[in-house]
């Protein structure tokens, strides 16, 4: 076995130079291109208008929050923006004589995430300025301070976000995107360089199919385990994302994770003829399967069917967990979830294997055909 | 006639010597639509579980707690006495979120203090996190507003507005925070253009090595072979929007005219951008592996999900370079609000992006001509013996 191992990295350099390369850098490069896009972790600066037609202390008072938001930048009503806030003009009127006023907030959603974020410190900014203005009204009729400022919110509510506090994309987006290049980087050369090995050493995979899949799938492992540890220090150093699990969890898990895909890669490659089918077809899994991970769109707001897709795709059983790892400290369905991973490895490497047999075996058997063909009809 | 034939010949090709790429291109769109169509299709997060952790157990926590109970978007896993229990369902991914009410918290309402309830949700899934904070702030707004009514009337209060500044909201282009209304058009306008892109590429890389290109005319070989992957492209899209406005009754509020031209432009820029990448690659299969490992980051790159103000500038730079930045935003927009301001000028940066392609494919296919034409000169004359 250790022969074959050797044999598979020499066959490595030599003649899969390219797949190599491939599967370290598809990751690497991903991870610095996301990692870069979402750099920010959060949107700052979204441009907005205000229209103030209110020329009193209170209009300017309530306009000027605005101006001190990060969160927001004021533009004029030519420029391009995303929502619009309008004072009307007896703002300050009635607010001084006690009386409710409403302004006009009109947002731009069809970015939810741009909206989402207008619409939060939007609301942060009213509900800071009312319960002032409510502790003032109060105070102006005779009540004491601290008496008016519990009537003015009786209940309040204190947020507390644990494990991503800022809600930054680096540590909810980054490392689904890393382990999901991971996929990519294997899937789509793995296959492809499975089909061109059937052509090239058809002999010595006939003779030993099992002994040369074993070896592969050390060897990618091993390569894609590296490129992951490479991938999350870049992400770690370069865009701060946090590494709270212990190593050996996430070790594990990546091991595992890339033992499953490569045998995915290999499971296509045997079974398939044309190196560009072997991509082609993994196209149908990779390009969802980020998104049926559960680990951007959770499982409890899944129908059934969609539920049972997020359990038949291996990344369904490594993106949450690794995440879990990396931002918690700890995946609580760690365990069981690497031994079902386990078991789909199992069954695309036993696929593998057959698929091997099948279509090596079976050109040899035309072959045999042929050849006695031209025995009996010289 | 020729034009015609080219087209002929291709759709042949296309269909029984590349059916999977055939089904890729034609069917990708509508599948995703779909897969993600139906995953989406609750809309937004909802069956949040929480817990809840009374440490009171009055009956006015029972009020709150039966508030919570009853809000559609979440799912009310447990109530108990003290917080590690609930900190253990956190910890064990059981709920998302805990509210916790803290002791005395009916007779701090009493003496007029104010009370404040601790929210504590797990915020490693933003997305999760962002829904589930939402619909609690508003079962306590609530709450809050009714013990405030209940408190004035019963201490004889002078009648004060409770919330001075309201806030009258419009919520354009997706008024219920669907996740489906907010991604859908985007996964199907990228699923097209990856069939796009692979079948034109392997059209164009497979006849410049036979020199199809150079017996039949370049211009008239290229114009064929885009009518026909254009064509097919712009059936799978309007199949799409198809699926998406009559399968998941997303609106389109918006001019379909001006949706599919801008469809065509962004077809032409991809198809002629594929075509260059077909002729660098030597290989069929490093080829198709270049325009996979394309599709990801163009369209998370695109602008799309994440808006270009808050990316960083080189990374803003390389957003604008990729064709999907001027179609996928001006597509929803144009389907959601009916309006997109840029649209014409998106359609123009495209048909600029799709022509410089072209002739920059014409250009590359010209001089390989000339090159292989003066080496066959040179060879013809070096057998003769010049």
């Amino acid at each position: 076995m250790w022969h074959e191992i050797m044999k598979e990295v020499i066959l490595l350099w030599s003649v899969h130079k390219k797949a190599f390369w491939m599967i370290v850098f598809v990751p690497i490069l991903y991870t610095l291109l996301f990692g870069s896009l979402f750099y920010e972790g959060s949107l700052t600066k979204v441009p907005i208008i205000i229209e103030n037609y209110d020329d009193g202390a209170q209009g300017r008072r309530f306009e000027q929050a605005f101006y001190d938001t990060p969160e927001f930048i004021i533009v004029d009503s030519t420029a391009v923006s995303y929502g619009t806030i309008i004072i009307p003009s007896d703002f300050s009127k009635k607010l001084d004589r006690g009386d409710s006023v409403s302004i006009e907030v009109v947002i731009d959603n069809t970015n939810t995430v741009i909206g989402g974020s207008i619409m939060k410190s939007i609301q942060t900014i009213v509900a800071t300025y009312n319960a002032g203005q409510e502790a003032m009204n109060r105070i102006s009729v005779g009540w004491t301070p601290q008496v008016a400022q519990a009537e003015a919110a009786p209940v309040v509510l204190s947020s507390r976000s644990l494990y991503n506090s800022t809600g930054g994309y680096n540590d909810f987006f980054l490392v689904v995107l890393i382990v999901h290049a991971l996929q990519i980087g294997t899937v789509f050369v793995i296959g492809p360089s499975m089909v061109l090995e059937k052509r090239r050493r058809r002999d010595k995979l006939l003779r030993h199919p099992w002994q040369c899949l074993a070896a592969k799938l050390v060897v990618y492992t091993a390569i894609e385990t590296v490129t992951f540890v490479v991938c999350l220090s870049l992400a770690a150093i370069i865009f701060k994302l946090v590494l709270h699990g212990n190593a050996g969890g996430i070790l594990s898990l990546t091991i595992l994770f890339s033992a499953t895909m490569t045998s995915f890669g290999l499971c296509a490659g045997s079974w398939l003829k044309d190196p560009v089918k072997a991509i082609t077809y993994a196209l149908f899994y990779i390009m969802p399967s980020v998104l049926f991970s559960g680990a951007i769109w959770p499982r409890t707001s899944m129908d059934s069917i969609s539920l049972a897709l997020t359990y038949i795709m291996p990344i369904g059983y490594a993106a949450d967990n690794m995440r879990d790892l990396l931002v918690r400290g700890f995946a609580p369905n760690l365990l069981v979830d690497m031994v079902a991973m386990l078991m789909m490895g199992s069954i695309f490497f036993l696929a593998a294997g057959c698929g091997l047999k099948r279509t090596l075996g079976g050109n040899d058997r035309v072959q045999h055909y042929k050849a006695g063909m031209e025995h009996s009809h010289p | 006639m020729i034009v015609f034939n080219i087209i002929k010949r291709e759709w042949n090709i296309l269909i029984h010597e590349r059916t999977l790429v055939f089904i890729v291109l034609l069917c990708a769109s509508v599948a995703y639509v779909f897969l993600i169509g139906n995953l989406y299709n609750g809309h937004t997060v909802q069956h949040i579980p929480v817990a809840v952790c009374d440490m009171e157990q009055s009956s006015l926590s029972r009020d709150l707690i039966h508030d919570v109970e009853t809000a559609d978007q979440y799912e009310l896993v447990a109530v108990a006495g003290d917080e590690t229990t609930v900190m253990d369902l956190m910890d064990n991914k059981k709920v998302e979120a805990i509210l916790i009410i803290p002791q005395g918290f009916s007779k701090k309402l009493a003496q007029h203090e104010q009370i404040q309830l601790a929210f504590i949700s797990d915020g490693s899934n933003t997305l999760h996190q962002g829904y589930a904070s939402a619909p609690m702030q508003e079962v306590v707004g609530t709450f809050s507003a009714k013990q405030q009514m209940f408190s004035a009337a019963a201490g004889g209060a002078p009648q004060l507005p409770s919330v001075p500044v309201q806030m009258s909201l419009r919520i354009m282009g997706n008024p219920t925070q669907s996740y489906s209304f907010f991604y859908l058009y985007g996964v199907m306008i990228t699923a097209s253009q990856i069939g796009l892109m692979i079948a034109f590429a392997l059209a164009v890389y497979c006849d410049f090595r036979k020199y199809f290109f150079y017996h039949h005319g370049i211009v008239r070989t290229l114009v064929a072979k885009e009518i026909l992957y254009v064509g097919l492209s712009f059936i799978a899209v309007l199949l799409g929007i198809s699926a998406i406005v009559s399968v998941f009754h997303m609106p389109f509020e918006g001019n379909i005219w001006a949706a599919l031209f801008l469809c065509f432009s962004f077809s032409y820029a991809v198809a002629n951008l594929a075509g260059i990448v077909a002729l660098y690659f030597k290989t069929k299969l490093a080829l198709v592996q270049c325009l996979v490992f394309y599709a990801l980051p163009a369209f998370l790159m695109s602008g799309y999900i994440w808006p270009d103000i808050g990316m960083l500038a080189p990374v803003k730079l390389l957003s604008y370079m990729i064709p999907l930045h001027y179609i996928c935003m001006d597509f929803r927009a144009v389907a959601l609000t009916g309006t997109a301001p840029d649209l014409w000028f998106h359609c123009l940066v495209l048909h600029i992006m799709g022509t410089v392609g072209l002739l920059i494919m014409v250009f590359i296919m010209h001089w390989r001509k000339c090159r292989t034409e003066l080496l066959s000169n040179f060879l013809s004359l070096e057998k003769r013996g010049y």
